[in-house]
């Protein structure tokens, strides 16, 4: 007991210290073998990834010399603890002072010497504050760091002029060269222990925070607070002159340097605290519960053992791969990705993160993402600096995102917004009964829904990030893969990964758009039905979706017919969005029919002007842009890239199978006369659109719910009695844009009633009663126009609802279909009455859209009573469509 | 007390070490005023790619706007760190958060300043910019 008492007495903190910095100058010097400053952080990469050995040395100079700056700091603390005050020579003091800044620019250098990320900021940083020293400024930068992009000068200054200074310090300080035994074998197993189990920290290259070593971290938060960097070197310096004035002042002064060095230990602390733990990308505030917290801060700490289980590494065979990262050792014949994401030329890291730098499975994979390109991790994935950072940065903007238009609408519905275009987001969905409706039935589709499972996109698939467009299984992968599922030690999945790329075909699409608006299904003829699957009939003309959603075919879209893709007529910036925020899909949208079936001169970009987007898109499906001139939408000019104008021919590619077609001018029914100026392409052209009437929502709390924002099981929930679907060519309606005017098909929305009160339980909230109808884009398009009579003499069209005219003592009569709602007294299906103006100011869910008014019903009827008696075709009803009122004068 | 004699002694040899020092560093400071003039960085081309809004090229920043090209260096004005990002038509600088506009102005501290502005020759049928350091 006496002699330990003996041994800990000796080990004084100056010991410590000395026994510290020998182990350091001993290790630097092996280290300067594998070290090359020409390559310097492949050189350490290689150690971390190739070389063990090398590895556990670089962690013994690492931790010997963070150890030697703690235990300076402690020993001068201890002496400024002292009552006494031990005065030395004025010179001495002065060196020893002045060596605290060497220790720190020491520690500076081996930090820069990692050429890493966060070295190569720090360079700059001392650079431009080195800079800004008065008078030699230039001169001690050039001298002490040499220029940007070669560190020898710094290699000569860490391993030469500042070790040696610091070193002759050292002696002359304690007048000893070697510690004493004792302390060197105890900080030397200490230095060895922690060396082992911490490797020393190298940035990733990848992680977008980049963060001065610990010692250096309170000073960058100094800094962030500091526009006038020349006063950070006037506290480096008040900090040398302070120390170095302690022993030659009075009692009061040495009193007041003390108070002053305590007060900046503390602050600088606090501030090392702040920029450790709080800070992370851009040097953004951090709070450990927000999302992406231990990716942007807790980063920096990543540490592991040192494996000298080199058994992975054949030194015999190694590859340039094996080099980048520790991944490619295993991985390295992984096939299946396209070009861009080849892991031979990105690696696995970029992706899927987990630690490039270690060869033991555990560490390597140790915080893997198993699905990247799920927004949850899509800032530290897909959306990386090197990689697509642009798309990731607006990805919220996309409405399939964030739903604005679904959940404003909803709200509305339920008259919890007094406007259906409210900008809304799904993240900031509550408890009310409209969003407890959305979370039950609604939100699954939001892109920001994980992909929790492997496996290809299909018509079950929400949500998924990037993958819900980008992930493609070819017949390798998929098989693969289900040999894994079904077998758990087939391991051929680890060498066929599916392909992420821009082919983007309908069944992506499918998921999602196959509800609601039903968009992929109408668009390939299917209408959705309310039979049951075993009310099916057998036959081409039945299709099952999802194991029980029963679809009667009906017509295809003339496009799809063609074999036109989704992603043919839809752009990047239209799904991804496009950085603003919208309220409906109709806003979002970017292209119309007349983009591509144009009349007059065409809108077009040149192939030098595209944006970087489009360009670099149109290189990757269609090969060199040169010399192109690409078709544009008239809404927000973005370049059509798979279409182009050679010799006043347009031509429209399809994107994925390269089929070419010659872009056609609209029908000479369209733009003849003015009679129909204001109908939209889709108005005519529509073939036909499902619409669901007489539809009931009550909350039931017996019902196994579902919170579709969470993924989470509930008791409860939302349930939704539906009433009839029918297909049939859509109702009209106009919206008013910017004082435009446009015919558009339109659909009942929302006919529904909602039992507030089996949610609320409060007595006085009643049943609310919609009859809202929407804007629709039916995908349905049908090359001949839907006929004169189809409008003009159809109460559907019209807004009425199903039911007949006939004429009766020389008038028009409407005899609906459908029994009156006991709510308004209107048909189920109808939108406005025969003849009326709508009844409630709560009609449409847009503010822009609204029935036709009386005035337009009769212009439109008054047109279809012709039709009763004259062709379609015929030449009255052709000149009616120049100048109606003369040919029925006439 | 010294004497007379050695005060002079001493008094010499000071002023000596002063004379040589103020001549090593006279000798310092010429050496690196010439090397720099050596090493003088004149032009540094880079393939354009007229596409692109923005491409981040070493210590450059190459804006495209409106059919315009502007260069701006890469150096942060508060600390010097390279800005190697653009979120929501902003550069963003990593070290300290500092952010400018695509003009190079400073829309956020810490810093104040505007980027450096750089002048450049496109060589259209090369495809390429010269940028003049
Ligand atoms: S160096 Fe750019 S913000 Fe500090």
């Amino acid at each position: 007991m006496k002699k330990i008492k003996t041994i800990l007495d000796k080990n004084t903190y100056g010991q410590i210290s000395l026994a510290l910095l020998l182990i350091c100058l001993l290790s630097g010097v092996l280290l300067a073998i594998p070290f090359d400053v020409g390559k310097p952080y492949e050189s350490v990469k290689t150690m971390l990834l190739l070389n063990p050995y090398a590895s556990f040395i670089r962690n013994v100079h690492f931790w010997s010399a963070q150890l030697f700056l703690v235990f300076t700091m402690v020993h001068i603390w201890d002496y400024f603890s002292l009552k006494e005050k031990f005065i030395s020579k004025a010179g001495i003091w002065l060196r020893l002072s002045l060596g605290i800044l060497m220790i720190f620019m020491a520690m500076l250098t081996g930090f820069l010497l990692k050429a890493d990320a966060d070295s190569l900021q720090a360079f700059r940083i001392l650079e431009t504050l080195t800079n800004e020293v008065p008078f030699t400024g230039y001169l001690l930068s050039r001298s002490f760091l040499g220029k940007e992009g070669d560190l020898q000068v710094v290699y000569i200054h860490h391993i030469a002029t500042l070790s040696i200074f610091i070193a002759i310090i050292s002696f002359e300080h304690s007048r000893k060269t070697w510690p004493i035994m004792s302390s060197f074998i105890f900080t030397m197993i200490t230095v060895v222990v922690i060396s082992y189990f911490f490797t020393a920290p190298l940035h990733d290259g990848i992680n977008p925070s980049v963060k001065g070593p610990w010692y250096f971290v309170g000073f960058q938060e100094i800094l962030h607070w500091l526009s006038s960097t020349s006063i950070s070197l006037l506290l480096i310096a008040l900090f040398v002159i302070l120390i170095y004035i302690y022993p030659f002042g009075g009692e009061k002064l040495s009193f007041m340097v003390k108070r002053s060095l305590l007060f900046f230990s503390i602050a600088y602390f606090v501030l090392t605290l702040n920029g450790m733990f709080f800070r992370g990308e851009n040097w953004k505030w951090t709070w450990p519960w927000e999302s992406g917290y231990s990716y942007s801060v807790l980063s920096s700490f990543r540490s592991w053992p040192v494996d000298f289980n080199d058994e992975n590494i054949n030194v015999d065979n190694i590859n340039k791969e094996q080099k980048k990262e520790g991944c490619l050792t295993c991985h390295a014949d992984m096939q299946g990705l396209t070009t861009s994401h080849k892991p031979q030329a990105l690696g696995c890291f970029p992706c899927h993160g987990g630690n490039p730098y270690s060869l033991n499975k555990k560490v390597a994979h140790a915080g893997m993402e198993l699905i990247p390109g799920n927004f949850s991790n899509s800032d530290r994935t897909c959306g990386t600096t090197d990689c697509h950072p642009g798309i990731n940065s607006r990805k919220k903007s996309s409405l399939m995102s964030n739903l604005s238009g679904m959940i404003s609408v909803d709200r509305y519905v339920f008259n919890e917004n007094h406007s259906p275009d409210v900008l809304s987001s799904v993240d900031n969905l509550g408890n009310s009964p409209a969003d407890e409706h959305l979370k039950n039935l609604c939100v699954v589709c939001h892109l920001d829904n994980d992909k929790t499972e492997t496996g290809p996109i299909n018509e079950k698939s929400r949500g998924g990030g990037c993958l819900a467009c980008h992930l493609n299984y070819d017949e390798l992968s998929a098989t693969a893969l289900y040999a894994h599922n079904f077998n758990k030690s087939d391991s051929s999945y680890l060498r066929y990964h599916p392909s992420i790329s821009i082919k983007v075909s309908n069944q992506h699409c499918f998921g999602c758009h196959s509800r609601s608006g039903r968009i992929s299904t109408n668009y390939e003829g299917w209408h959705e039905t309310t039979l049951n699957a075993e009310e099916m009939t057998a036959g081409k003309s039945y299709r099952l979706v999802e194991g029980s959603r029963v679809f009667k075919f009906q017509q295809a879209d003339v496009h799809h017919k063609l074999g036109v893709s989704c992603i043919d007529c839809h752009n990047s910036y239209e799904l991804m969005g496009n950085g603003d925020i919208h309220a409906h899909q109709e806003n979002q949208r970017t292209i119309n029919c007349g983009d591509c079936h144009f009349t007059g001169k065409a809108n077009t970009v040149e192939a030098d002007m595209l944006d970087e987007e489009s360009a670099k898109i149109a290189f990757m499906r269609f090969g060199s842009n040169k010399g192109k001139t690409f078709l544009a939408t008239a809404k927000r000019n973005i370049p059509l890239i798979n279409t182009e104008l050679k010799n006043d021919t347009a031509f429209f590619y399809t994107k994925n199978n390269k089929k070419k077609f010659i872009l056609k001018k609209p029908g000479e029914t369209c733009i003849k006369g003015n009679a129909h100026d204001k109908v939209s392409c889709s108005a005519c052209h529509s073939a036909w659109a499902p619409s669901c009437i007489g539809c009931h929502n009550k909350y039931d709390e017996g019902e196994a719910g579902f919170d579709m924002q969470k993924n989470l099981k509930k008791q409860g929930s939302w349930v939704e009695y539906i009433g009839v679907f029918n297909a049939h060519a859509p109702a009209l309606g106009m919206r008013e844009t910017e004082g435009k005017q446009e015919i558009i098909p339109v659909v009942p929305g929302m006919v529904l009633t909602i039992d507030i009160g089996s949610y609320t339980k409060q007595s006085r909230d009643s049943v609310i009663f919609q009859r809202l109808f929407a804007p629709a884009a039916p995908h349905t398009t049908s090359k001949k126009g839907r006929g004169c009579k189809s409008c003009h003499y159809n109460p559907v069209a019209l807004g009425y609802g199903q039911g007949a005219f006939h004429i009766e003592n020389k008038k028009l009569v409407f005899e609906p279909k459908y029994e009156s709602n006991i709510n308004d007294g209107l048909p189920e299906d109808a939108w406005i009455g025969f003849l009326s103006e709508a009844k409630k100011n709560k009609f449409a869910t847009r503010s822009n859209l609204f029935p036709l008014s009386v005035e337009e019903q009769k212009k439109i009827l008054r047109v279809g009573l012709c039709l009763t008696c004259h062709e379609e075709g015929s030449t009255i009803m052709q000149e009616c469509l120049t100048d109606f009122n003369s040919t029925r004068k006439g | 007390m010294l004497s007379h004699k050695e005060h002079n002694r001493r008094f010499f040899m000071k002023s000596a070490l002063a004379v040589v020092a103020l001549a090593f560093f006279g000798l310092w400071d010429k050496m690196l005023i010439r090397h720099k003039q050596i090493n003088k960085a004149a032009t540094f081309v880079f393939p354009l790619d007229l596409n692109k809004k923005i491409s981040f090229a070493e210590n450059f920043i190459i804006i495209r706007s409106k059919g315009n090209i502007k260069v701006l260096s890469s150096r942060c004005t508060h600390l010097g760190c390279r800005i190697n990002e653009a979120m929501n038509d902003q550069l963003i600088c990593p070290c300290h958060g500092s952010s400018y506009d695509f003009d190079g102005n400073a829309t956020k501290g810490p810093a104040v300043s505007p980027l450096a502005t750089k002048e450049f020759i496109i060589d259209k049928e090369n495809k390429t910019i010269s940028i003049i350091s």
